[in-house]
């Protein structure tokens, strides 16, 4: 079974864990931008961080056989620095179209507040303006509410709703998202959000459409192998196989390939794997064997 | 030095090779763009399209009729190694006005700082052919510091530009580098013409550590040291002969050609099959190169 996580912080994710990722079957993931935990004071700190998310994580990832996309945005908590918000505004259309961006995201709102109101709108407008597919980050506090509204600002501002996903929602808020029309995103973390269980008996009651499962593992207490994990639970309670591609694999690749920047071929087809593209000092290999599969591997045609 | 290049023509053969693999939305599209951004209008033209550019060219090889027309506009260009979307990329980055030249030095230096890995090789690929070349020697350097072996290759091999404007110091450093990183050598433009004694003892240096280790060095790394084969360092490449494998030895014998050294000369006369081979062109650095498999 391949799976892909359609959302997940690589870049504070170790390389023992794209190991993992590889051998339980994710065959993409994607990357949203999001904030470091430390906040950061320079516009030159996210001119960085969007650099790293399309060239040097990609490079990692691709030494590791998973192909690896991101998705470009201010997030909501660093929006409330409005004077560098503002800088970062003038910085996104740079990274917007560029290659394996494949959404605006994660955007939103954290404490809903005015000035990530302000700039939640102006994204939407240039997600609109490129023609790319949103991923909203809802609040942790007071949910339901930020759910509700982001879904009423996206329609105020002309989105269309299947061009949306709406991430991290739990059992009070994903019939109204799925009734509106969008798609429902769920992040499965060991302690909080939403578990695996729990995450079965949505997809038994809702049926796999346009529902999306994630990890958003990044440097919190969370788990890159959210996702196939899920599904091994999903499999367990008697979830059909092809419910489970659909909310682990094809609802990812549906809604983010109409950005056309992800497509099932760059796994399929993928290169074999040369870690020989490595590197010394304070690359991703050191010293070990590095792995070089045979084009004509199994693992690799299939 | 000065750049010498006529960029008209390199721009135009650029757009030419460029003609006969792109389709034709996107061509058109290409030349639509590069005038905007020749015209100098808002920057953001420039970043969106280099960007875009992917959405519009493949990464196909670039296959090209004649590649001594390349050799003849710029001196050892070799396009035939780009793709048709690194020349792309590099169409539109020749568009950029080079005068003023702080503005064109500020524009190519936004370029490479918010480049994707595919949009730095396209960059660093063109080096070789961008106006005001004397000015491009650290962005070089920039681009070899690089982990991703895409940005290193783009700026080490098939290109031109290291060897004409690299100091010493940075040339042997992408040397040095390259070796770490198991990189095809006999692909570096330029070797035998900056080959020097300080590198050579470098390169020495890794051969004892890795011996040292247990471990074997490419041996493409023979050819660096072949001019300074001396008293001082003939006992390694006598321990070279002993151990080495049939590719090795190759490599020894390669690098023995040119030296007068009587101990040499008695080892060179230890393999004639080798020997004959290396007279008639069948072993080269590049055959070595080309054989050798990093890693094992």
């Amino acid at each position: 079974m391949q799976y892909i996580d359609p959302h997940i912080h690589m870049i504070s994710r170790t390389t023992d864990d794209y190991v993992a990722m590889k051998a339980a079957g994710i065959v993409a993931v994607i990357e949203p931008a999001f904030w470091l935990g430390q906040p950061r004071t320079t516009v030159g700190s996210f001119q960085d961080y969007f650099s790293s998310l399309v060239g040097w994580e990609r490079f990692r990832a691709k030494q590791f056989g998973i192909v690896h996309y991101c998705t470009i945005g201010l997030n909501s908590k660093e929006a409330n620095n409005v004077a560098l918000a503002e800088e970062v505004m003038e910085l996104l259309p740079l990274y917007a179209g560029k290659e394996g961006v494949v959404a605006i995201g994660e955007i939103g709102y954290d404490d809903q507040t005015e000035a990530e109101d302000r700039f939640f709108r102006l994204q939407l407008e240039l997600a609109k303006e490129i023609n790319l597919p949103v991923m909203i980050h809802t609040p942790h506090r007071d949910k339901r509410k930020g759910t509700l509204r982001s879904m009423d600002v996206c329609m105020e501002h002309g989105l269309d709703p299947s061009m949306v996903v709406i991430d991290h929602n739990n059992e009070e808020t994903v019939k109204d998202v799925l009734d509106r029309g969008f798609w429902a995103g769920f992040t499965i973390y060991p302690h909080s959000k939403m578990d695996s269980e729990r995450m079965a008996v949505v997809v038994q009651q809702y049926g796999p459409e346009r529902i999306i499962v994630d990890s958003s593992a990044d440097w919190g207490v969370s788990d890159p192998l959210s996702v196939p994990k899920t599904a091994n639970i999903m499999r367990q309670r008697g979830i059909p196989e092809e419910h489970i591609h659909t909310t682990c694999y094809q609802n990812a690749l549906s809604i983010y390939g109409k950005s056309g920047q992800i497509k099932e071929e760059h796994w399929l087809q993928r290169e074999a794997i040369n870690q020989t593209e490595l590197l010394e000092g304070n690359s991703v290999l050191r010293g070990q064997t590095p792995l070089v599969e045979s084009s004509t591997a199994e693992s690799v045609k299939r | 030095m000065e750049s010498v290049f006529d960029y008209t023509r390199i721009t135009a053969y650029l757009l030419e090779i460029i003609k006969k693999q792109a389709d034709a939305t996107a061509f058109e599209w290409l030349q639509r763009q590069a005038e905007k951004i020749a015209g100098g209008e808002k920057s953001t033209s420039l970043f969106l399209s280099f960007s875009q550019a992917s959405r519009f060219f493949p990464k196909d090889n670039l296959t090209l009729s004649d590649s001594d027309i390349a050799r003849s506009l710029r001196k050892d260009w070799r396009p035939e190694t780009w793709n048709l979307l690194v020349a792309a990329r590099a169409y539109l980055a020749m568009h950029v006005p080079a005068e003023p030249v702080e503005n064109w030095r500020k524009q190519l230096s936004r370029l490479f700082e918010t480049g994707d890995i595919y949009e730095q090789e396209a960059l660093y690929s063109a080096l070789c052919i961008l106006p005001h070349q004397e000015l491009l020697a650290s962005r070089a350097s920039e681009g070899l510091r690089s982990n991703m072996t895409t940005i290193f290759d783009a700026v080490a091999l098939n290109n031109p530009f290291p060897a004409e404007q690299l100091n010493e110091m940075a040339w042997n450093q992408l040397v040095l580098k390259a070796i770490f990183l198991q990189r095809p050598m006999y692909q570096i433009i330029g070797i035998d013409a900056r080959n020097n004694r300080g590198l050579a003892e470098t390169l020495l240096d890794a051969v004892r550590e890795r011996w040292s280790a247990h471990r074997s060095v490419m041996p493409e790394l023979w050819r660096f040291v072949s001019p300074f084969i001396d008293d001082t360092n003939v006992h390694l490449i006598k321990k070279l002969f002993q151990n080495g494998n049939s590719l090795e030895i190759q490599a020894g014998m390669l690098a023995c050609k040119a030296s007068k050294h009587p101990e040499v000369m008695e080892l060179v006369n230890s393999h004639p099959d080798v020997k004959e081979k290396i007279e008639t062109g069948e072993i080269t650095w590049e055959t070595v190169g080309k054989q050798y498999v990093p890693f094992q």
